[in-house]
């Protein structure tokens, strides 16, 4: 094979791939844009054509029209799609926050101070890692109902925030800051909590980005701790309502359904935009030997 | 010299301040959970009476628990699956966008193969349910300009599984990819110039250079691989809620069904203890034969 045919194969390659990605997606949006009665239409319509925004006014809002008798949307949702939308905001953005907070301080701790039995914890920090949630949710479910925070998003908010990758990344970024920082400052007669509260802290901007990032977005398509911790209908997070939407009709109405996953991906889209190079930084980051 | 002193003394506190908001809260989220978890198995418990003594009773219900040998081997097949298919596939894209000469191209595909990671597996286990429906679906209507039968995608009980996989496939090749992506962007452009001197092309130098090179990444990427696909619930859930019969339940469905749907907390957490323990297991296998095959730079 010459290089010209290599180079051909390649990219075939490259574009298949890349259109078995994409297909998906685009089918989902211009599904979601079709008349409920015709999104099973085939064959399948990858470019919309129809622009039935009205599925998704229905999505987002059938559910209280609903209930208050107004409109004829009957049965067509049944998920208070606009609770569901604040709740994973609050739940995201809350945890978001915290590990920011928490992983800050520790990684920095971690990274340039020496205090008593600071390997072994970080060992046991690091530990932890290898545990997936999974495997500790009975446990982590019986906790969470002594404390009584059973189907609240609280229950779903605390035991998130402590990250053992959180704090691992915002060491390693922490590594990265020189040290002569801390002279100078305390030259200045800062002290400790100062270097680190006025110093180090804003310096680590770039690294509580990248956190935020993947932190967001994991806890944003969250789905098996939500479905076990929460019950009510208006806790729900975006995900888990999504699911039993699709529950209640199978092959019925799929577009209303695809219109609530369009919208639950426009998070995902800004971060995409804005965000990816990040993302792509924090796994790389991540996966460097400590 | 007193104020050095003083500064570590500080320091010192400091860290311990510093560091005791995380470490407490993972011993009470995770360490704590952990050892309840062994605890739990060793009782009787539906969390409304008082937990009851059971002895090894729930571990030798679990020698003779077909479903959960069933469970057990459907998530190692699909973790085995899943890691080799992510490794090819994040390191043949790899591979191949750095062998492009455009840089907006490589932009191009890099950002398309990404996306998917950003993506719920809940929600993109929804659409895929959608296109791989038997009769109505959207993949098996291309299908049958080449066959003249439906693949049953999720209702055929040899099939669903690696529906599964598929879709749990196609949501995570692009961490894999990344990593591979990192891996041959910090590869010794020395080493690459000299095979290029030497010679070496094509197969050879995959075989010979890019995959030693990459081994830390190939290495990484199976051990996180492996215990992030030997918990799938979200695909499989939602796509099948683990059937039609136990064809595509994961051990984590049944962990969810056992806990939460028939409230024995007892045999649930011995599912979770042996899958803890398997992960263990593997993870010890593979930084033990890493030695092996693995080179760092």
């Amino acid at each position: 094979m010459n290089k010209y045919t290599i180079n051909l194969l390649n990219y075939f390659y490259l574009f298949t791939v890349a259109f078995i990605v994409l297909l998906p997606l685009l089918w989902a949006i211009s599904t979601s844009l079709m008349l409920p009665i015709d999104s099973f239409t085939l064959p399948p319509k990858w470019i919309p054509t129809d622009f039935v925004w009205e599925n998704y006014y229905r999505t987002l809002f059938g559910y209280y029209l609903d209930k208050a008798g107004l409109g004829t949307f009957g049965d067509s949702v049944n998920v208070p799609f606009i609770h569901m939308l604040f709740n994973s905001f609050f739940v995201s953005l809350s945890i978001t926050f915290g590990q920011i907070f928490i992983c800050s301080f520790s990684g920095y701790a971690f990274a340039r101070f020496k205090f008593p039995f600071k390997n072994i914890l970080f060992w046991l920090v690091m530990a932890s890692l290898m545990i997936p949630i999974q495997v500790v949710i009975i446990p982590l479910y019986v906790l969470i109902s002594k404390l009584g925070m059973h189907d609240t998003l609280i229950g779903l908010i605390i035991p998130a925030i402590p990250s053992a990758f959180g704090a691992f990344l915002m060491r390693q970024y922490y590594l990265k800051i020189p040290s002569e920082f801390e002279e100078a400052a305390v030259i200045d007669g800062a002290s400790q909590w100062q270097v680190f509260w006025k110093v180090y802290f804003p310096l680590g901007t770039p690294g509580m980005v990248v956190l935020g990032i993947l932190c967001f977005n994991a806890h944003w398509n969250e789905f098996l701790r939500p479905l076990i911790f929460l019950n009510t209908e208006e806790k729900w997070t975006i995900p888990l309502g999504l699911v039993a939407l699709k529950g209640e009709f199978a092959t019925g109405s799929i577009s209303l359904i695809l219109a609530g996953i369009v919208l639950s991906l426009i998070p995902a889209i800004i971060i995409y935009i804005f965000g990816q190079k990040y993302i792509v930084e924090g796994i790389l980051t991540g996966s460097i030997k400590g | 010299m007193l104020n050095i002193q003083s500064q570590k003394r500080t320091k010192s506190r400091l860290g311990l301040i510093f560091v005791s908001p995380l470490v407490i809260g993972i011993l009470i989220f995770v360490g704590g959970p952990v050892i309840f978890s062994f605890i739990l198995s060793f009782f009787y418990w539906d969390i409304l009476s008082p937990m009851k003594w059971a002895g090894l009773e729930n571990y030798i219900w679990f020698l003779e628990d077909e479903v959960a040998h069933e469970v057990i081997y459907n998530s190692i097949i699909f973790a085995l699956i899943a890691i080799v298919a992510q490794n090819i596939l994040g390191f043949t894209l790899a591979l191949g966008i750095t062998k492009i000469a455009s840089h907006n191209m490589k932009i191009f595909f890099r950002s398309i193969y990404f996306f998917p990671l950003l993506m719920s597996g809940a929600t993109v286990s929804i659409v895929m349910s959608f296109l791989f429906n038997t009769d109505m679906g959207v993949i098996n209507y291309y299908l049958s300009t080449f066959l003249d039968f439906n693949i049953g995608w999720m209702n055929s009980t040899n099939i669903v599984l690696y529906t599964t996989i598929i879709v749990y496939v196609w949501k995570h090749f692009g961490f894999t990819f990344i990593l591979y992506v990192g891996a041959f962007a910090t590869m010794s452009k020395d080493v690459l110039d000299a095979s290029e001197i030497d010679g070496a092309s094509g197969l050879k130098k995959i075989i010979y250079i890019y995959i030693p090179l990459a081994s830390p990444t190939i290495f990484f990427s199976s051990v996180v691989g492996f215990i992030s696909a030997i918990q799938v619930f979200d695909e499989p859930y939602v796509l099948t809620r683990g059937g039609p019969g136990d064809a595509s339940r994961t051990a984590v469905i049944y962990i969810y069904e056992l806990a939460f749907g028939e409230l024995d907390l007892g045999y649930g957490s011995v599912i979770a203890v042996v899958i803890f323990i398997l992960i263990m297991i593997v993870t010890a296998i593979q930084f033990i034969v890493q030695k092996k095959w693995v080179h760092y730079e």
